[in-house]
């Protein structure tokens, strides 16, 4: 086994605001392969996009601090770099795209103006060759009439041109790694068909390891080989993609399953929902941070921080003090539990 | 199901007084028109153009239904859900509602036309719930206040009388009575979302416009209020006209479904025939770009990915709207003759010059 692309060990960021601390990623550790796609999948405040900053280095204090914790890349500690070293990974390295791509590109600089500048920032190449390599990547993300579009203002482009530009920008520099935050939340449905294909299609061939951060189990299932349930700044479940979708071994994982509406579902069956409403991270509840939402939480929940362990399939872990009771994947989302079975 | 009750398309005279409208029906959309000025100028504004946002479209909706409207961002389904509420004046056509009156007898206006007075009262039995739960509520209002607005508008009850009723919808909605003294930002989006379902019931409608009520909630949330919209149908009786882009929360909410492109409707089904039969190529496009959460289909699924982006409105393609990204389009047909919206099979209606059955998934 050779050693991981990225490795997070015990990440905390806090924010600290008006009302407290925003324990927005609490105590999260895992790990990436060159290569491999992983999906980081959560609803609105479970930690997934801090996460992403985290890595790029973009937590700016005082605002936002990053309190213990490693990230590994490529065998140097990110957390430990100078701004000038970090300025040379970020881009170069490790590149991002953002969910928005209006805000993301400056309106004022063409579209080929904002490409050269990461190339000649992290490559050794002169302005002419900057501009070849700039065209190519715009006829990468199969954008036709490439040399005129290097004149064009963001203005001028849809959503999907928009955020072609982005992955044409993020790749341009041959990066090991690719984040991508929620890329394709902000366009329709058959755009993001084209962009997610695009990606996958760019991500094999050069080998980049793509970290998709997205609240959409859907667009996971067709594009990862691995994924992590993320829940008020805690990793709940990770593993195998299969093993996540087939055989969910935390109730929270489960609850969104079966929360999903699915385009091939024949009954209009009940949505299993999961009650309630995340916490407040701010004022997180004791113990088991799901336990509130939970229909099998026993009193070591409300007790003990379940930690993420070895559970279900070989390589999948999940964060649940009764996960090897509860057989989860036998039993249908949106059927009411049976309370017998798991009080133990 | 043959029978012309679902027939979307029937002409009627000028002067028609809608009295072939069957009994069954609360809603019929005849011939929908809208459009949006293009002007030029800062003092003397000049009209130079026109955005056809919603062109000639025909659909009407029993009691107890609901059609699901779907398409992507632009194709005018937000516009025609505005069009049938009468928040925008229709530029032509007409839109039948089947209002129930005081004594219990059901009347049929015209929405595109009625006098403000008789607007007012249709007013009372069609409401909208609107997509975005954090712009839609005044942040300075008290939940009690918003919800019992409509019933202050109408004269309904004395005070007291109001906030009883305010305290009763507040439960049906799944939220507690405590909650009538708060204000929008103590809630969570879910939350607001109920509320502003609390108000459109206040009421008692029988016909709601639900405008993208979940695509701003996160997944576990947008169960609950897709739930609490099956819940209230069932109880009240409710008749939905569901708008949205996800085409998997509409197979779930809908009875039939109707997908528009470009100002356009391409097809309308069943629920059942939509989704297992789909004939328009648009509508196998859209839905082979929908992901589902199960990675042994999506990993094994041919996407018929589309070229481009859509057209603009102001100036749509000539023929059919679609043949510019269509897979299917000929030359000489597709983009010369705009495709007649008809009836294939039983209540399956397609506009398209090569309409062909294929699964999608």
């Amino acid at each position: 086994m050779t050693e991981p692309l990225l490795e997070v060990d015990d990440l905390r960021t806090y924010f600290s605001t008006e009302e407290g601390i925003v324990r927005a990623v609490d105590g999260i550790s895992f790990s990436m392969n060159a290569g491999e796609r992983l999906g980081v999948v959560g609803e609105s405040g479970s930690g997934k996009s801090v996460t992403a900053l985290s890595v790029m280095g973009l937590i700016e204090p005082p605002a936002g601090q990053i309190v213990t914790g490693r990230i590994m890349f490529k065998g140097r500690n990110l957390l430990e770099l100078d701004e000038d070293e970090l300025q040379a990974v970020r881009g170069g390295q490790i590149a991002m795209i953002f969910q928005d791509p209006m805000t993301a590109l400056n309106p004022v600089y063409t579209i080929g103006d904002q490409l050269m500048e990461t190339i000649l920032l992290h490559q050794d190449v002169n302005r002419a060759e900057a501009r070849e390599i700039a065209i190519q990547a715009i006829e990468d993300v199969h954008i036709p009439n490439a040399k005129a579009q290097m004149l064009d203002y963001p203005h001028q482009y849809s959503g999907g041109m928009r955020q072609r530009i982005m992955i044409a920008m993020g790749l341009s520099c041959n990066p090991d790694l690719l984040i991508a935050d929620e890329p394709t939340t902000a366009l329709d449905v058959t755009t993001q068909a084209q962009i997610m294909d695009l990606m996958l299609q760019l991500a094999d061939d050069r080998g980049t390891a793509v970290m998709l951060i997205t609240h959409d189990l859907g667009v996971v299932a067709g594009f990862c080989n691995d994924a992590q349930v993320m829940y008020a700044g805690g990793i709940v479940e990770s593993g195998k993609i299969d093993d996540i979708y087939y055989n969910p071994q935390h109730p929270y994982t489960w609850g969104l399953l079966g929360s999903m509406t699915r385009l091939d579902d024949e009954q209009r069956h009940r949505l299993h929902s999961v009650r309630g409403a995340p916490p407040s991270v701010i004022d997180l509840p004791q113990g088991c941070r799901f336990r509130p939402r939970c229909d099998f939480a026993t009193e070591i929940c409300g007790q003990v921080l379940p930690a993420l362990r070895e559970v279900g399939n070989p390589g999948q872990q999940a964060a649940c003090h009764h996960a090897e009771e509860l057989n989860l994947h036998e039993m249908t989302a949106g059927e009411p539990p049976a309370v017998e079975e798991v009080s133990s | 199901m043959s029978d012309t009750k679902n027939d979307p398309v029937v002409e009627m005279p000028d002067e028609a007084d809608a009295s072939d409208l069957p009994d069954d029906v609360i809603l019929r959309v005849n011939h929908l028109v809208k459009e949006f000025p293009i002007t030029k100028g800062v003092f003397f504004r000049k009209q130079v153009g026109a955005v056809q946002a919603v062109s000639d479209i025909s659909f009407q909706i029993k009691k107890g239904e609901t059609l699901g409207l779907v398409g992507e961002s632009g194709c005018g389904k937000s516009t025609t859900a505005r069009s049938v509420l009468r928040l925008l004046q229709p530029t032509s056509g007409d839109v039948w509602f089947r209002m129930e009156s005081e004594g219990g007898a059901d009347e049929v206006v015209n929405v595109a036309t009625a006098k403000k007075d008789v607007m007012r009262q249709v007013r009372r039995d069609m409401q909208i719930v609107f997509q975005d739960p954090y712009a839609s509520l005044n942040p300075r209002m008290t939940v009690a206040s918003i919800i019992a607005e409509p019933l202050l508008v109408y004269g309904e009850g004395t005070k007291h009388e109001r906030l009883e009723k305010v305290k009763e919808l507040l439960k049906v909605v799944g939220l507690s009575p405590e909650h009538a003294n708060r204000y929008p930002h103590e809630f969570s989006g879910g939350q607001r979302q109920r509320i502003g379902v609390a108000r459109a019931l206040s009421l008692n409608p029988s016909f709601m416009v639900l405008d993208e009520p979940v695509s701003a909630l996160d997944v576990s949330i947008q169960a609950q209020v897709l739930n609490l919209m099956d819940d209230l149908q069932d109880e009240l009786g409710l008749t939905y006209l569901f708008i949205a882009h996800d085409l998997s929360v509409v197979r779930h909410i809908s009875d039939r479904v109707a997908v528009m492109y470009l100002g356009k409707m391409v097809e309308m089904a069943d629920r059942g025939s939509l989704y297992d039969r789909p004939m328009h190529p648009y509508t196998h496009a859209l839905m082979s770009a929908v992901p589902i959460p199960d990675p042994e289909i999506e990993m094994n699924r041919e996407r018929i990915l589309l070229e481009g982006d859509i057209p603009s409105p102001t100036n749509p393609p000539p023929g059919c709207r679609f043949n510019t990204r269509c897979p299917k389009a000929e030359a000489g047909t597709c983009d010369v003759d705009e495709p007649e919206f008809r009836e294939l099979e039983p209540g399956h209606w397609v506009a398209c010059h090569f309409p062909e059955i294929q699964q999608v998934y």
